[in-house]
């Protein structure tokens, strides 16, 4: 497909999922009603679930999937994986486990730039920890060793994610369900700025690093001949792709699969060169998280299921698809 | 009027490997001249992939120069190298397949700023690469797809879309049958014509003789013969560098030495 099609095609998607995410949910309104509500008029409750509740949880689903669709782009490329993805590597296991961390000790109240920077924090100790399991003497990373570290880093953090709660009697801190399966329920605006702040410039860097990781993807070697400051890129791309998913991870938990599911279907539809499969990536990460998260809200409403098991019901079997491939290669 | 002036010019190279006492180049000379075909030879493991990878700067040497175009191989930038030497490395595993148009536009990146689109320039130096690499029928292709004579002259032509005036390759006709690893040799001594400089890392020794206007013959690390293949391809040396008896006789043809590996006396 045509970049500029698709493009076309996916800002109408991503326009649908936007309207039928503020339109779906528990109570019902009118097209006439919330685009009153959207300008400021009609009923005040219909303003209030439009503008403070719908309005919030929608933009931040489209921040938070575009960024862990481009994350999980960029870390495909850098580790020269199809499989990688924030989840996978226990990248987004780090990162909630700092974030739970500063919430359950009430540190993160104080200061609000002290929970996107724990979880950072906790995003760079698991890609260290796992980068550390899976490169071996050679330095080459062997991809199921990588997957392995990744997976099982990932349940080391799920399991302090649980200790962490268990002991914390703090009653602020959403449940340990919302932050292993991901939610978006409760957004506030401020969030969003917050998870935008870091989103938005992370997102223009790695684009601009779209030329070094096609080469990359090709290797090391390469990459060096046709110009590229490999270690410069390479540590540029996994901390501000760390920094990406742990913002994302600070607002909503862990949402699994969606840097897997995303980037492998635009590879499908455009191919694999990165200038045009990241800007793509992050559109269709965005639709794909809102309608997901409407899913969640709408299928067995009034009851939420984390968005987390959206992605995830979809991500396995991607995931072993894929698998499968690669074995086979 | 043809200059002579040395492109390269590498002098009392030592390079270890880092926690090996035992040196992979070892006071290592080369002069490499404009536009002159030059073949690199040596048994598995002589050395030659390390002098690649410190001519082009990713090793650095422990004692010598390294000077391209008269300038210290360190005061080069990665991405002004990449407009003088083009390298194709002996493999490659693509993680995602490009489709050929895309692989060949990444010899344009040299040139290019992070959002910077290709412009004239580069659109006519991708088109003249495919030409001569005859693969202009294959541009839509990934690259998954070709056969290994294809990719070879893909992986060629992204080189020549760089416009470089000295091209590197390290063992290009490896898996190749004869009628692609005689194009590509012919493609090379083409280019050669048209100004560029060859460099070739290469296992064949017939062909290199035959194209080649200079050969360095390396073994563990040091220069055994360098010069012309008159003067580097006799049955002492390659006995004593392979290993193993040769005899050498002359293309009646084209007067090139060719060798023949003799049967072992037990």
């Amino acid at each position: 497909m045509k970049p500029l099609t698709c493009g076309v095609i996916l800002v109408i998607c991503l326009a649908i999922a936007v309207s039928l995410s503020i339109w779906m949910g528990p109570v019902d309104f009118t097209s006439m009603q919330i685009l009153e509500a959207i300008k400021g008029e009609g009923n005040r409750e219909t303003q209030y679930i439009i503008r403070e509740i719908r309005g919030p949880r929608t933009v931040l689903a489209i921040l938070v999937g575009g960024g862990l669709a481009l994350s999980g782009a960029v870390f495909q490329a850098l580790l020269r994986n199809p499989l990688a993805e924030p989840y996978i590597l226990g990248i987004s296991g780090g990162a909630a486990t700092g974030a739970v961390l500063v919430l359950s000790l009430g540190i993160a109240a104080t200061q609000s730039w002290i929970l996107p920077v724990a979880a950072f924090t906790g995003s760079l100790v698991a890609i260290s920890i796992v980068l550390a399991i899976a490169s071996n003497n050679s330095k080459r990373l062997d991809m199921r060793v990588l997957l392995l570290a990744g997976v099982v880093t990932g349940a080391f953090f799920s399991a302090c994610i649980s200790l962490i709660l268990t002991l914390s009697d703090a009653s602020d801190i959403r449940s340990a369900v919302m932050w292993m399966m991901g939610s978006l329920a409760g957004t506030e605006w401020p969030t969003v700025t917050m998870v935008a702040a870091y989103t938005l410039p992370c997102t223009i860097i790695l684009i601009r690093l779209a030329r070094p990781l096609n080469l990359l993807a090709i290797g090391e070697e390469t990459a060096s001949y046709l110009g590229t400051k490999v270690e410069q890129v390479k540590v540029a791309g996994y901390i501000v792709a760390s920094l990406m998913t742990a913002a994302g991870v600070a607002a909503t938990g862990i949402i699994g699969f969606v840097g897997l599911i995303v980037p492998h279907g635009m590879r499908l539809l455009v191919g694999n060169d990165y200038r045009i499969l990241l800007p793509l990536c992050f559109l269709a990460g965005g639709t794909f998280l809102t309608l997901a998260d409407t899913v969640s809200r709408i299928l067995i409403s009034p009851v939420e299921i984390p968005v987390g098991v959206v992605t995830a019901l979809l991500g396995v079997p991607a995931f072993l698809w894929l698998l499968r491939q690669n074995m086979k290669a | 009027m043809k200059t002579t002036t040395s492109l390269i010019q590498i002098s009392n190279l030592t390079v270890y490997y880092p926690g090996s006492n035992k040196p992979v180049l070892d006071g290592l000379q080369m002069k490499v001249r404009e536009s002159s075909f030059y073949s690199i030879l040596g048994p598995n493991g002589s050395g030659k992939s390390s002098l690649l990878k410190t001519i082009m700067g990713l090793i650095k040497p422990r004692t010598g120069t390294v000077l391209i175009n008269g300038l210290s191989i360190s005061s080069w930038t990665r991405s002004a190298l990449a407009q003088e030497i083009a390298v194709v490395p002996q493999s490659e595993t693509f993680a995602f397949p490009l489709v050929v148009r895309e692989l060949v536009a990444t010899g344009r990146y040299p040139y290019l700023n992070a959002f910077q689109t290709e412009t004239a320039t580069d659109k006519k130096a991708i088109s003249t690469a495919l030409k001569y690499c005859d693969i202009e029928h294959l541009i839509d292709r990934p690259i998954s797809t070709l056969s290994g004579g294809e990719l070879q002259r893909v992986r060629i032509a992204r080189s020549l879309a760089q416009e470089p005036r000295i091209l590197i390759l390290d063992e290009p006709t490896s898996n190749l049958d004869i009628r692609y690893e005689m194009e590509i040799f012919t493609l090379l001594k083409g280019l050669t014509k048209q100004g560029t400089t060859v460099l070739l890392i290469t296992h064949h020794l017939n062909l290199a003789s035959e194209f080649s206007d200079h050969i360095l013959l390396l073994r563990q690390g040091q220069v055994v013969a360098d010069g012309t293949p008159q003067e580097v391809l006799n049955e002492s040396t390659l006995g004593s560098v392979y290993q193993w008896p040769v005899a050498v006789e002359e293309n009646p043809e084209t007067k090139a030495p060719q060798v023949r590996p003799l049967p072992k006396i037990p």
